[in-house]
């Protein structure tokens, strides 16, 4: 299964995110990454095919977020 | 032991709030926001949980707004230091604790900001505005004295302060969990400092800051915030910007549970037999002679201060306690107002209480100063 992954930074909107995502029926996981630029982040973790609804979602809810790679 | 002075810190503490600091050890042992294992996550969503409980009894939209701290005086600092500019006049009520006066003296002292004093009697409104500069920026507010339990007309302070452009600041230390908070209030307020280990019910380690918009300001202090870790400064978001160093998970949790409790039994039922208990024990201290009362008789707070005429405070103070009764005497840290009501510098005694106390208690109290009148 394909993963997508958005870093979001703060914990508490790692947790915010996720449970929004929870509340449109997308399931999702606090993960922690790396980010080239800014170091420990926190984000989420998808389904890859939940990517579109995903980025739609939190960006209408004003969460910032930035993209990773799809994971196999 | 009867307990009055819930004032400095609730006690007894409930039974779910002694269970959620014991789960909180025994099951959440991770640190929350610094790791991705089971633990560490189960503690990041018990924080989350409490800011968004914090959140939602303020009245507030945002959970990320809640900033924690261990104790309200941190948070009042934390409130002020990322906000004052150098030029800045701060205005104080005659009200405040030394959690801000000694930082606004300090502020004067290295020359960064100078203060001024309003008094918190009479016309509250005039004494302000006669305070007031071209260069007044920032003004902090103690809606209920823990002195005299005498309240602000904070309603009418918030506003002004709206209409004015200044940074207000409340202390909600004796104010924040006697019922339900003023929305109004919280709503204009940039600033809220909480501790949690009062009226809120949580343990000492506890406490919070509102901050309704803070993101550009200098951080109070600097370290690990579990993000954006290649960043020599602190994140630019909220809270993490303002939260350097672990959390207390267990005191977190706690005052996220004591916030249950109160919800749980109605906030405004419980600040009503508060009230009723002040006016209670006012009504009998005064039938003693010689017990000197202070404070507004109308004032609807849970705390009462009082001096015995021939007796320094801490020796009535010393005299309950060796019979079991717990008070408090001395300034209160808030000197400013015994110079107001003539009685620095020995003080009061105060009573404050809380959920758990009786009018049991208060005959006791009384029946304990008659006898020690005869010695």
């Amino acid at each position: 299964m394909e993963y997508g992954k958005i870093l979001i930074g703060s914990i508490s909107y790692a947790i915010k995110a996720k449970r929004l995502l929870a509340r449109e029926g997308i399931t999702a996981n606090v993960v922690k990454e790396t980010d080239k630029t800014e170091g420990c982040s926190n984000g989420l973790s998808f389904s890859e095919r939940d990517a579109y609804r995903v980025t739609a979602i939190l960006s209408q809810a004003g969460i910032g977020f930035k993209m990773r790679e799809a994971d196999r | 032991m009867i307990y009055l002075d819930n004032a400095a810190t609730t006690f007894p503490k409930p039974a779910e709030v002694k269970r959620a600091v014991a789960d909180c050890i025994e099951k959440i042992g991770g640190n929350p926001g610094r790791g991705a294992h089971a633990l560490s996550l189960v503690a990041a969503e018990t924080v989350y949980d409490a800011r968004c409980e914090i959140a939602d009894f303020l009245g507030v939209p945002d959970p990320s707004s809640i900033v924690f701290t261990p104790n309200a005086t941190y948070a009042l600092n934390l409130a002020l230091y990322t906000r004052v500019e150098r030029g800045d006049h701060i205005l104080i009520s005659d009200q405040e604790h030394n959690a801000v006066l000694r930082p606004v003296a300090r502020l004067q002292k290295d020359g960064i900001a100078d203060y001024s004093v309003f008094s918190g009697q009479g016309d509250v409104l005039a004494n302000l505005k006669k305070g007031e500069t071209k260069e007044t920026a920032i003004l902090i507010c103690n809606p209920i004295s823990n002195v005299t339990g005498d309240r602000l007309p904070v309603r009418e302070i918030a506003a002004y302060s709206k209409a004015r452009g200044f940074y207000l600041i409340i202390d909600g230390s004796q104010w924040i969990g006697h019922g339900t908070p003023d929305r109004t209030v919280t709503h204009l307020a940039d600033a809220i400092a909480v501790p949690g280990h009062k009226a809120l019910y949580g343990i000492q380690g506890s406490g919070f800051l509102y901050l309704k918009n803070a993101t550009n300001c200098n951080p109070f202090i600097c370290g690990g915030s579990g993000s954006e870790s290649a960043n020599p400064e602190m994140p630019p978001y909220l809270p993490d910007r303002y939260e350097a160093g672990t959390l207390s998970t267990p005191a977190i949790a706690s005052l996220a549970a004591g916030i249950r409790f109160l919800r749980a039994r109605d906030p405004d039922l419980i600040a009503e037999r508060e009230r009723l208990l002040v006016r209670y024990a006012r009504e009998k201290l005064s039938d003693i002679p010689g017990i000197i009362l202070y404070g507004n008789e109308n004032a609807a707070s849970s705390v009462l201060s009082f001096r015995e005429s021939l007796r320094s405070p801490e020796e009535t103070a010393r005299r309950l306690d060796k019979i079991g009764i717990a008070v408090r005497a001395g300034l209160h840290c808030a000197p400013l107002i015994h110079r107001r009501l003539g009685t620095f510098p020995e003080g009061t005694v105060r009573i404050s209480f809380g959920a758990f106390n009786t009018a049991n208690d208060v005959d006791k109290l009384v029946s304990s100063l008659r006898e020690m009148k005869q010695y």
